[in-house]
């Protein structure tokens, strides 16, 4: 039991479906590393960058939005809305939604619509740090 | 004469009218090629989000959570939320119809007070003649589904039931149920239940064995972070699930429309040489009785 079955699954399509060796989620508390043989359980995640190494032993990082982990049976199962490798996601849209995000946090705005805002602002963060990642390395 | 002019006057409007149809027809077509994509790339996710709902409900160990916890309003004081998704513009054929009539029934069962958030201009429009209330400040479209619209009606309503201005929240879509067929779908999202309950209509028993499962930090808290974004993209999917529908639905009327103006028109012509026949051989015959007068 070397590695675990894993389906990343996005709102535009089945994103990631293979067997992994060690996988690194965003939890709602910071970062979670899973191995094989996990224990079962359901987490929420938030928005930020899942790691993934493969049984190739070769890494890969993607943006995701907000969604659900759930480990069973030695297979993982990732629900997000949305989920983007470091080449798709484009750097200036999400410049642009961080800096309107901002600038509307600034404003007096509903409750509701702050809620909305930060998980906006949250997401365009994600997708500009594994961005900014991707092209340092 | 008069019959001559009349018979071609229908044939042109109904001419014209078959061009609307026809384009109305090609414009339905592609949309639904978009929409069935989306739809078609959507399936997985709605799935996968079905299923790990119905596992957590599953193996969640007794709570009081506010999310689960059904209204302790009487019966007759109860309101229901309700959220219709409808399209923006007619003639799709039976398509606003089907859901509005499903919203109706349920109302009617439900009874108590009813609160209505809809979606799409058709149905506000239907609401309004018939004075039913509906939350004025709810306004979204049903055209182009995107997860904003998706986040912001969930936030929207997630509010709405924390606050308790609501009690029970429904949600009444259409959805595909092959590639041509469409069907009016109805499913309570708040307080959540497990779908397969509804369907059996009684509890699955808690403590049969199932794989223990973590929440962490606690039950609850999971609950807490979870929900919203299941709700988010419940209603995303439910969004493309009906725009699919309401493509198709156009499609197919706009297509029965153009079939209709079309033999309508043979009919029309058929009639149309008749007469005109009528006329020549009324016209031959008056001049040769007038020569066999001369004689």
């Amino acid at each position: 039991m070397n590695a675990f079955a894993t389906q990343i699954i996005s709102s535009d399509g089945l994103f990631y479906f293979g067997r992994l060796k060690n996988l690194v989620v965003p939890a709602v508390d910071g970062e979670l590393g899973i191995l094989p043989g996990h224990e079962e359980m359901i987490l929420a995640l938030t928005e930020g960058i899942v790691r993934y190494q493969d049984t190739k032993d070769v890494w890969y990082k993607a943006a995701i939005g907000r969604g659900t982990i759930q480990f069973a049976n030695n297979r993982c199962t990732i629900v997000v809305d949305t989920a983007e490798r470091p080449e798709d996601i484009d750097l200036n849209r999400a410049e642009i939604a961080r800096a309107k995000a901002e600038e509307r946090l600034q404003q007096k705005i509903s409750e509701r619509e702050y809620k909305l805002m930060q998980m906006a602002l949250a997401r365009a963060l994600a997708r500009i740090k594994l961005s900014n990642q991707d092209r340092q390395s | 004469m008069a019959q001559l002019k009349e018979i071609r006057d229908r044939i042109n409007s109904i001419e014209g009218t078959q061009k609307i149809t026809g384009a109305m027809y090609m414009i339905a077509t592609t949309k639904l090629r978009h929409a069935r994509k989306s739809r078609d790339d959507n399936a997985v996710y709605f799935s996968a989000l079905k299923n790990l709902m119905e596992r957590l409900l599953r193996h969640l160990p007794e709570s009081d959570h506010p999310y689960l916890r059904v209204s302790d309003r009487s019966r007759e004081d109860r309101r229901h939320g309700y959220l219709m998704i409808t399209a923006d513009k007619g003639l799709a054929g039976a398509y606003n119809q089907n859901i509005i009539k499903e919203t109706q029934n349920l109302m009617a069962e439900q009874g108590g007070r009813s609160v209505m958030f809809v979606v799409g201009e058709t149905g506000r429009r239907f609401c309004r003649t018939r004075n039913i209330p509906i939350d004025e400040e709810f306004l979204f479209s049903s055209e182009n589904p995107s997860h904003e619209t998706g986040r912001e009606i969930s936030t929207y309503l997630i509010d709405l039931f924390q606050a308790h201005e609501i009690d029970d929240l429904h949600i009444i879509y259409t959805a595909m149920k092959s590639a041509m067929e469409a069907e009016v779908r109805v499913r309570q999202l708040l307080p959540l239940v497990s779908a397969i309950e509804a369907e059996i209509g009684k509890e699955i028993p808690r403590d049969i064995y199932n794989e223990e499962f973590i929440f962490w930090p606690t039950p609850d808290e999971v609950i807490n972070a979870v929900v919203p974004n299941y709700m988010n993209g419940y209603i995303y999917s439910t969004l493309i699930e009906s725009y699919c529908a309401e493509q198709n639905s156009r499609m197919l009327a706009m297509q029965t429309a153009s079939d209709a103006a079309s033999s309508m028109i043979r009919d029309l012509s058929v009639k149309y040489n008749r007469a005109r026949q009528g006329v020549i051989t009324q016209e031959i015959t008056e001049v040769s009785a007038g020569a066999e007068a001369l004689e």
